[in-house]
């Protein structure tokens, strides 16, 4: 990576990327891959499958960097893309095991430690996420997380999702409702707290 | 204002999202209804609840491991052998390559009865700078004449095997499918644009080809796989 990339904002990187610049495409994965990875996990609340969902985004992004305007935000419109992808992957996951991947799945994953250490510290914080958001329709479950967690505008979570604004603060308030009494009864936060 | 109105702006929660004027009025009203109040500050906890239980930071995996597997995966996806697809991510090594895509571009040019003797001195500049390399073509027939009656010249052969295709695989391919088949792998999913310039940079030939591809879309379409 030379200094000349690390000075390029994201949009930059893109449009140098999307001219074929492979090295840009690199720096501009390696810059953005935390933030594909963070919201995949509270997405899919699964370590192994954000891991997954995070690298299917970038191939995705490779394959439609000649969609992006570079007028707009990187990161909204890359949200998009791992947002599709992290929705997609629950929804075959539902299909095939009901919500959540048998935990067996992972000693696939035991020949590489990183893996297993940062999946290893991811659990707990996984199984709370799951707890919380399990049961709630899919649209809101990505609304509640892309807001509340992940800080996205009302504008921007419309943007991200191509729903209409009033349409996110619907699915928040159903969200927000339902998440509220999940904390009081599995997680003891007395009423007055919430 | 009334509670309707109200709890709607209270979900947007964030600072700028709501005008001066919102906020002034949902400040008013919240000073007047005591089940507003209530309900704003459950709003507040939930949120706040929710981003301490379920929002802390995970522990993100290294990003530039993440980055050799996206490459990995990506030269795995499109179709592996291809040196062109190598190229996009290995572009000290590309000259070669460059030289073969353009040589083939125009060969598939010619065969789509392209008009091409505008760029014949481009082409002509170009081979001698890569001619050090491989010089894929001396003989005019690979660029100039009539298309139809175009012989499978020792040149056509020879750029084809420079792409990496084997001396009976480039033949086969050339009798049986076409020059345009043999790209359009290379270079499909991704816009005529960058697919040129990915391979050839932001340089005088990649606007030649460019130009020549833009004067002809129809053929750039077949070339490329995609109607641009
Ligand atoms: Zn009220």
């Amino acid at each position: 990576m030379t200094t000349q990339t690390e000075q390029q904002t994201v949009e930059q990187l893109a449009v140098s990327a999307q001219a074929g610049d492979a090295g840009a495409f690199r720096c501009l994965v390696e810059r953005t891959h935390p933030m594909a990875f963070r919201l995949a996990f509270r997405l899919l609340a699964d370590d192994h499958d954000a891991r997954d969902a995070a690298q299917e985004s970038f191939i995705r992004l490779w394959d439609h960097l000649d969609r992006y305007d570079p007028t707009q935000r990187f990161e909204t419109w890359f949200y998009r893309i791992v947002t599709n992808v992290a929705m997609d992957r629950l929804r075959a996951r539902k299909r095939r095991w009901g919500v959540f991947p048998r935990t067996d799945r992972r000693a696939i994953d035991a020949a590489d430690p990183s893996t297993l250490e940062s999946a290893g510290a991811n659990a707990e914080l996984a199984g709370i996420i799951r707890t919380l958001t399990d049961d709630l329709p899919e649209r809101q479950r990505a609304v509640i997380v892309l807001r509340d967690l992940q800080d996205c505008s009302t504008e921007e979570v419309a943007e991200i999702l191509g729903i209409s604004v009033a349409s996110v603060k619907t699915n928040l308030h159903y969200a927000r409702a339902r998440i509220r009494s999940l904390m009081q009864s599995r997680f003891g936060i007395r009423k007055e707290d919430v | 204002m009334n509670c309707t109105t109200a709890r709607r702006l209270m979900l947007l929660a964030r600072p700028g999202e709501r005008s001066d004027r919102e906020t002034h009025d949902l400040e008013h009203h919240l000073a007047e209804c005591p089940a507003c109040r209530k309900e704003q500050s459950a709003i507040g906890a939930t949120v706040a609840g929710f981003r301490r239980i379920a929002g802390a930071e995970p522990v993100v995996p290294d990003r530039s491991i993440a980055a050799q597997e996206v490459i990995r995966r990506l030269r795995q996806s499109s179709p592996s052998a291809s040196p062109i697809a190598d190229a996009l991510f290995r572009p000290a090594e590309a000259p070669a390559v460059r030289f073969a895509l353009i040589a083939g571009v125009l060969i598939a040019a010619t065969m789509f009865g392209f008009e091409v003797s505008t760029t014949l001195w481009d082409m002509h500049r170009l081979e001698m700078r890569f001619a050090d390399r491989r010089p894929v073509s001396s003989a005019p027939s690979v660029f100039g004449g009539n298309p139809a009656d175009m012989p499978l010249t020792a040149a056509r052969k020879e750029s084809l095997r420079s792409l990496g295709y084997s001396r009976a695989s480039s033949e086969r391919l050339i009798a049986s499918a076409g020059i345009d088949r043999i790209f359009r792998p290379f270079l499909s999913g991704e816009s005529v644009d960058a697919a040129v310039r990915g391979i050839l940079g932001d340089t005088p030939e990649a606007r030649t080809v460019l130009q020549m591809l833009r004067a002809h879309p129809a053929a750039a379409s077949r070339l490329f796989g995609k109607g641009e």
